[in-house]
């Protein structure tokens, strides 16, 4: 009886002392702190005997038909190859765009990989324990991904642990933003563990397998990172002017095992693509002018500035652009034989040419191609597709 | 021989449990809960912690000892979530105290009268979590009665083999 009381009275003590935890400045309730750090540690174990047992037999054992995968996946990266050529050349319009209006857009630059080690045990609550915690960097509200979608974020952080509130539990929630119809909304969590976009008009046209994606509008996920896909759109049970548009999560909540925990998120603006680049009308202009091939600059001399770039080719030299390097064209260093070619002329103003790298001629002999791309970076002036 | 009846208060059986088996059981049924439920969910159906609360309130029946059992057991599960400290708590300790006051007057030996009891239990247990999440917290929550009667009928089953090996745990 007096045991009993005893205890009772340092429950009810326990739970309204709160310690705050040195690298987050959150408080913690002392229960919840002496509870979690007794369990995970037998988690952890749990889990590294677990692993161990499933490295034995995915490294040694289970190695049947390996050839045959290897085969299908060499395939598949050849197949992915020829979408990622395509799809760069969509990615690099896309930046030059984000350049030329100053675009600032989110980057994740720093995560951390954890492996979840337990959850709450509750269908009532979605939460999830993982292997890192505040000495690893972990603080709350950072977001949690999978390479298939979000997972959800950081609610409490412990010393040697973190909880995971997934996106499904009936107290989270998430900006969000259809990828098709660029919708923006609110996701909720439900109880019954299938997120829902709230107040959606029904007039709006959303159709199953819809993508939904974060639109960062809850300065928690960043933009563009996938939540899953519309899976139902139902009217409003109450007959409200809303619908209600279930989403089935990208990332598979009930079997997640290792996630990223995003740590750094910074600004920046896209920078244009190096590489080929459309010709300028400056370009084109000054292949039409007449103008002489540079001159080669002397020992310890600068190079010329830009000029070289819009020179028009002599018959027996190759002004820069387009043509394969020659070996002192790669390090910079002129050549003995490039003293001896004629001095070049600026063909257009220093104004349009400011911050190109200077080059020297290049006096190899080489048969006269057109010039149709530059290979070195130019100032970021808007460029033409197609030339006046 | 001694016969023991159902109806004579003093002639029921009360067990006892060593000290390992009272803080050890309970703490491996909560571990189990939260642990292996990562790896297969479909386990969040059953509620081994509610099943140890309940196996510990009949065989001791003894109210005080129930409800103790039932807030400890309660209060270490809501630590594990992220909801305030004392859902399950004040759901579990009304159970202990239902439980040893039903073991006081129910066979509670019999496989088919524990899966009874357990199945009542446990519908009474997430109607209690219900209410004190909903009506004191205000927090979202949907009443499903045929899944948890699902839950209930699955606890049951499972408690009747539980409640076999725990019998071992007895001091006899």
């Amino acid at each position: 009886m007096l045991l009993g009381l005893l205890m009772a009275q340092v429950i009810v003590l326990a739970s309204q002392v709160r310690r705050p935890v040195a690298s987050t400045g959150e408080s913690m309730s002392l229960v919840r702190l002496w509870i979690v750090e007794i369990f995970v540690p037998a988690e952890k174990a749990f889990n590294s005997v677990g692993d161990g047992i499933s490295s034995v037999w995915h490294n040694y054992i289970d190695l049947r038909h390996v050839r045959a995968q290897n085969h299908d996946l060499q395939e598949q990266v050849d197949r992915l190859r020829l979408e990622q050529v395509s799809l760069a050349e969509d990615a690099g319009q896309a930046r030059r765009l984000q350049a030329l209006l100053a675009f600032k857009e989110k980057f994740i630059s720093q995560t951390v990989a954890a492996q979840v080690i337990g959850t709450s045990g509750s269908e009532h609550s979605h939460l999830l324990y993982i292997d890192k915690g505040s000495g690893d960097g972990i603080k709350p509200d950072m977001p949690v991904i999978t390479p298939k979608g979000i997972v959800g974020k950081i609610a409490k952080v412990f010393p040697g642990t973190s909880q995971v509130l997934e996106i499904n539990d009936a107290t989270a929630g998430a900006g969000v933003m259809l990828e098709r119809t660029r919708l923006r909304g609110v996701l909720h969590g439900t109880p019954s563990g299938i997120p829902e976009i709230l107040h959606v008009m029904v007039d709006e046209k959303i159709e199953p397998g819809d993508a939904v994606v974060s639109s960062g509008g809850d300065q928690i996920y960043p933009r563009g990172l996938p939540i899953g896909v519309v899976s139902t759109t139902t009217p409003d049970p109450e007959g409200g002017p809303f619908m209600v548009v279930k989403v089935k999560p990208a990332a598979d909540l009930e079997r997640v095992e290792e996630v990223l925990v995003i740590t750094k998120v910074i600004d920046k603006s896209p920078e244009a693509p190096e590489g080929p680049r459309a010709l300028r009308a400056a370009d084109i202009l000054a292949q039409r002018l007449p103008t002489v091939v540079p001159r080669a600059p002397a020992k310890g001399e600068e190079p010329p500035p830009t000029s070289v770039l819009y020179a028009k080719k002599p018959a027996s030299t190759t002004a820069a652009l387009g043509a394969p390097k020659s070996s002192s064209s790669q390090t910079g260093t002129p050549s003995a034989a490039s003293a001896q070619t004629p001095k070049p002329k600026p063909a257009v103003k220093p104004a349009e040419t400011e911050n190109v790298t200077p080059k020297p001629a290049q006096v190899e002999p080489t048969p006269p191609q057109p010039v149709l791309q530059q290979t070195t970076p130019v100032t970021d002036q808007p460029t033409l597709e197609t030339p006046r | 021989m001694t016969t023991i009846t159902y109806t004579s208060r003093e002639e029921i059986e009360v067990h006892k449990f060593s000290a390992l088996a009272t803080v050890g059981i309970p703490l491996l049924a909560i571990f189990f809960q939260v642990y292996v439920s990562s790896r297969f969910s479909f386990l969040k159906l059953f509620d081994i912690p509610l099943l140890v609360t309940i196996f510990f309130a009949v065989s001791r029946r003894n109210q005080l000892a129930g409800m103790l059992t039932g807030c400890a057991i309660g209060l270490t599960q809501d630590a594990m979530t992220h909801l305030p400290i004392g859902i399950y708590g004040i759901a579990k300790t009304i159970i202990g105290f239902g439980a040893s006051s039903i073991g006081v007057k129910v066979d509670v030996e019999n496989p088919g009268s524990r899966f009874l009891m357990v199945f009542f239990f446990t519908f009474l247990h997430d109607a209690l979590y219900f209410i004190v999440r909903r009506q004191l917290l205000a927090i979202p929550s949907d009443w499903r009665t045929l899944h948890e009667a699902g839950a209930a009928l699955a606890n049951g089953l499972l408690a009747v083999v539980l409640f076999a090996l725990l019998d071992r745990t007895k001091k006899r």
